[in-house]
């Protein structure tokens, strides 16, 4: 992989590192949810001193914190935009015609603006912290009730982690494609719009061909040592419960009714 | 002296300032001459694939000079010259049938000379008679180039690349799963575009047959840097405890351990019955 992107696994051994992946699924859904609550500068200020502990205690650096929200910059920048100059309350310190920036659209915009650097940031720590292997098997575990409502839980788990285990793999073979492409002539992201498509359109295809590919030749090998769908099976990666992780669930309740306290009504 | 190929103390820094920093590449010292048909060598992870993404700009070095035809390549290098070294240099990577996505064949085949500013009419031209020259007849022109064979696409997918005629073509494992009457044709095209049109080659491989019979220079990359650059017949007789040696070289080393001992190091089938009627001759 070459470069540290939203959604990477890098590994590490810190304490967020060896919670229980279960556990840090439902403490960042938790977190984001509290997130969308928070309404103003307190509440804000109070999530935000959690997840500067939170990169304190996972060892992420600010500059991978950095690189992983730059892809979301144009977003978020366009959703603050659109903040500023249609918020209509408050002082006007500029007019023109529907167009008006007040002190509550500012304000908005601002708050706007962390929400969202808040909850990319939380989830990068889980996914910088969390193997995609980890990442499954917790999903499996929070979702693991649903198989007495007759959902394929097992099923769903094992096609969570293919399609994470292959993303880096068709990243590559993206790159691969990419240069072929680009050594016959393309260049991406120039010339007219009719050339434009027909660029991307020497991508998407190999990368589509390439995928059903992967798809059947895994399919085959599946067949072949003998998976079945809905046997019960053991997992190589056991993942247990501890102290910390229930400490954990119990702080980050704790932040919710705090933040839900500290709500401007 | 003119060189179509320059690299000068070159140093490639693969994801730097990332845990996965890795130093692909050094002082790396690579002079090619028009014509030449050069053979890189080393195991996984040499830098051979590094190296050859250096000659087209699809990677620029982190230290040292790459030049292509007196352009020097580099970050700065402009888009214009970037195309135009591109359309000097061709490039075939592993498995090009990944590259394919066009509706026909010939649709295909013309993506590149058309990239390169020939008009619709010149690039199918190009296409048709490139398609021709690698062996695929006409009636295989309007379809689909997923319909078409693994051996097929494969040089459909190099087909591609040579209708763009560049005075360089580069190889990775041109020849990878293929039969080997299939490896046969794509190496004797090749060979034959080397001789005839005096395309430089530079060829990625691991098959030692091909280092030997084919090509009149060597580069042994090991873990990024050149350990040897010569002729095989050189390389060969310097490198015969350390590398897997050609047929030719086996049968030498085979019949010497017989106590024949022919008068050359052979590199191809024909050299080595040569050389052992010689031998024969004299006996008698």
């Amino acid at each position: 992989m070459n470069h540290v992107v939203f959604g990477s696994y890098l590994p590490g051994n810190s304490f967020i590192h060896r919670l229980n992946p279960a556990l840090k699924i439902l403490a960042v859904l938790l977190l984001i949810t509290w997130t969308l609550f928070a309404n103003n500068w307190l509440n804000y200020g109070l999530l935000a001193i959690f997840i500067l502990l939170q990169l304190i205690l996972s060892a992420t650096s600010v500059k991978t914190v950095f690189r992983a929200i730059r892809p979301f910059l144009w977003l978020i920048m366009f959703t603050v935009l659109i903040q500023i100059l249609f918020g209509n309350q408050g002082t006007i310190y500029w007019q023109w015609g529907p167009i008006k920036i007040t002190s509550v659209g500012l304000e908005m915009a601002v708050l706007i603006f962390i929400r969202f650097t808040l909850i990319i940031i939380e989830a990068t720590i889980l996914t910088l912290t969390t193997s995609p292997n980890a990442i499954a098997t917790g999903v499996e575990y929070l979702i693991s009730p649903l198989k007495y409502l007759g959902v394929p839980v097992a099923t769903i788990s094992i096609m969570i982690s293919i399609a994470l285990r292959f993303i880096p793999t068709l990243v590559d073979e993206l790159h691969t494609i990419m240069n072929a492409q680009k050594s016959r002539g393309v260049s991406f992201g120039s010339g007219g719009i009719i050339k434009r498509v027909k660029s991307i359109c020497s991508l998407i295809i190999p990368i589509l061909v390439s995928s059903f590919r992967h798809a059947d030749n895994l399919a085959d090998a599946l067949s072949a040592s003998g998976y079945e769908a809905n046997a019960t099976r053991s997992s190589y990666q056991q993942f247990h419960w501890t102290i910390f992780d229930t400490l954990c669930l119990v702080v980050v309740l704790i932040l919710g009714i705090l933040v839900i306290l500290m709500r401007k009504i | 002296m003119d060189y179509q190929i320059n690299l000068n103390n070159v140093d490639y820094l693969y994801a730097p300032n990332t845990p996965f920093v890795h130093l692909a590449l050094h002082g790396i010292n690579l002079k090619v001459k028009k014509g030449e048909f050069l053979t890189i060598i080393g195991s996984t992870g040499s830098g051979k694939s590094t190296l050859i993404k250096l000659l087209n700009g699809l990677q620029t070095a982190t230290r040292g000079i790459v030049e292509i035809n007196g352009i020097e390549l580099n970050s700065k290098t402009k888009k214009k010259n970037l195309q135009e070294i591109r359309s000097q240099v061709g490039m075939i990577f592993q498995s090009p049938e990944k590259q394919l996505f066009a509706d026909t064949v010939l649709d295909d085949v013309s993506f590149g000379p058309l990239n390169f500013g020939y008009s619709k009419k010149e690039s199918e031209t190009l296409a048709k008679k490139t398609l021709l020259s690698v062996g695929i007849k006409s009636e295989l022109f309007n379809r689909s180039p997923f319909e078409l064979s693994g051996g097929q696409m494969r040089r459909v997918a190099i087909a591609g690349v040579l209708a763009m005629q560049p005075q360089v073509l580069v190889l990775d494992e041109p020849t990878v799963g293929l039969d080997a009457n299939g490896k046969k044709n794509i190496l004797e095209l090749i060979k034959k575009l080397n001789v005839k049109n005096k395309t430089t080659i530079i060829m990625v491989t691991h098959d030692m047959n091909v280092v030997s019979e084919y090509s009149n220079r060597v580069v042994y990359l090991n873990k990024g840097q050149v350990q040897a650059d010569i002729i095989p017949k050189q390389f060969f007789a310097d490198y015969q405890d350390t590398v897997i040696l050609p047929d030719a070289v086996k049968m030498y080393k085979l019949l010497k351990q017989h106590g024949i001992v022919l008068d050359e190091l052979p590199m191809t089938k024909n050299e080595l019955i040569k050389l052992i009627m010689q031998k024969s001759k004299m006996v008698r």
